[in-house]
């Protein structure tokens, strides 16, 4: 599974979109109502991904092959430039391998499902949420 | 002796077989389920893998049976982004109830060119989600080849 690639990920997907109980699983929704997918890898960039969710029109549902399997994860990016206090600020050349284990991380034990973050470049911060989401199908 | 030419056998024979394709035929027409037990459709986006610069996406409408979830329709289209809007490449649909067949569309009028092509023949409710799992292949797996193709259509 660590090794799945970007084309076998979107496979695995597609064939569990099939699935009602998958389908419900899907919480991040945009202005249409439709359901915007995004596939990554561990070392795909963090910000990269922020502005493809932004894309999105601010929320989409995230899949990365990670080692021990597919984590789906309800994501919103914000343009707003309010950062939430105690939100970690990542650094731009974050990975969203490193943002999951810190996802992991963090989120253990606070008890908190939805965990707030912002990613900071030279000249600017971008804020979101992730939450994970338990894949069924 | 039957007292019959060879004609009259030919002829016989080939009324014969009429009578046995025809029924046959009625009886394996698949009836798709009511509509009060098919769910609201869901729709879903994403890029085609691949491509780097979101101008070519894969959209998703599934429609799937309320009691049983066995998936009754669907509808999966490549489109490309050019010159301000979002245009059809290739198409694969359940829709006509008999079959799940792709569509492919031109560049220069946006309308679908040639006939449709038969990917699987439906004649019950387990194919649908059999031609769900073929038009991955043509119209996903095979994006760039179907972008290219609509680049010169």
């Amino acid at each position: 599974m660590g090794d799945m690639d970007r084309t076998t990920l979107c496979r695995f997907v597609y064939r569990r979109l099939a699935d009602p109980l998958f389908r419900e699983r899907l919480t991040a929704a945009a202005d249409d109502g439709s359901r915007p997918l995004i596939f990554c890898l561990p070392d795909d960039s963090l910000r990269l991904l922020v502005e493809r969710v932004k894309g999105y029109g601010g929320a989409a549902n995230v899949f990365v092959a990670t080692a021990p399997g597919v984590l789906g994860i309800d994501f919103r990016a914000s343009d707003e430039k309010a950062v939430p206090t105690r939100a970690p600020r990542l650094n731009e050349a974050c990975t969203v391998g490193l943002f999951v284990e810190r996802l992991r991380i963090d989120a253990s034990g606070t008890g908190r499902s939805v965990y707030k973050f912002a990613v900071a470049s030279d000249d600017s911060v971008d804020s979101g949420t992730a939450k994970v989401v338990a894949l069924a199908g | 002796m039957s007292g019959k030419s060879a004609q009259d056998k030919r002829k016989a024979a080939k009324r014969a077989a009429d009578m046995t394709i025809l029924p046959a035929g009625d009886e394996s027409k698949w009836q798709p389920p009511p509509p009060e037990v098919r769910n609201e459709s869901f729709v879903s986006t994403f890029d085609a893998p691949g491509c780097r610069d979101g101008k070519n996406r894969i959209k998703v409408r599934i429609v799937s049976h309320t009691e049983t979830g066995a998936l009754i329709e669907f509808n999966i289209v490549h489109q490309t982004f050019h010159r301000g809007k979002w245009r059809d490449v290739a198409s694969a649909d359940s829709c006509h109830d008999d079959e799940v067949h792709v569509h492919r569309y031109a560049r220069s009028s946006d309308a679908r060119v040639g006939n449709p092509e038969t990917l699987v023949p439906v004649r019950k409710l387990a194919d649908i989600q059999t031609g769900y799992d073929v038009a991955y292949d043509t119209v996903v797996d095979k994006w760039v080849e179907n972008r290219g193709r609509w680049d010169h259509g």
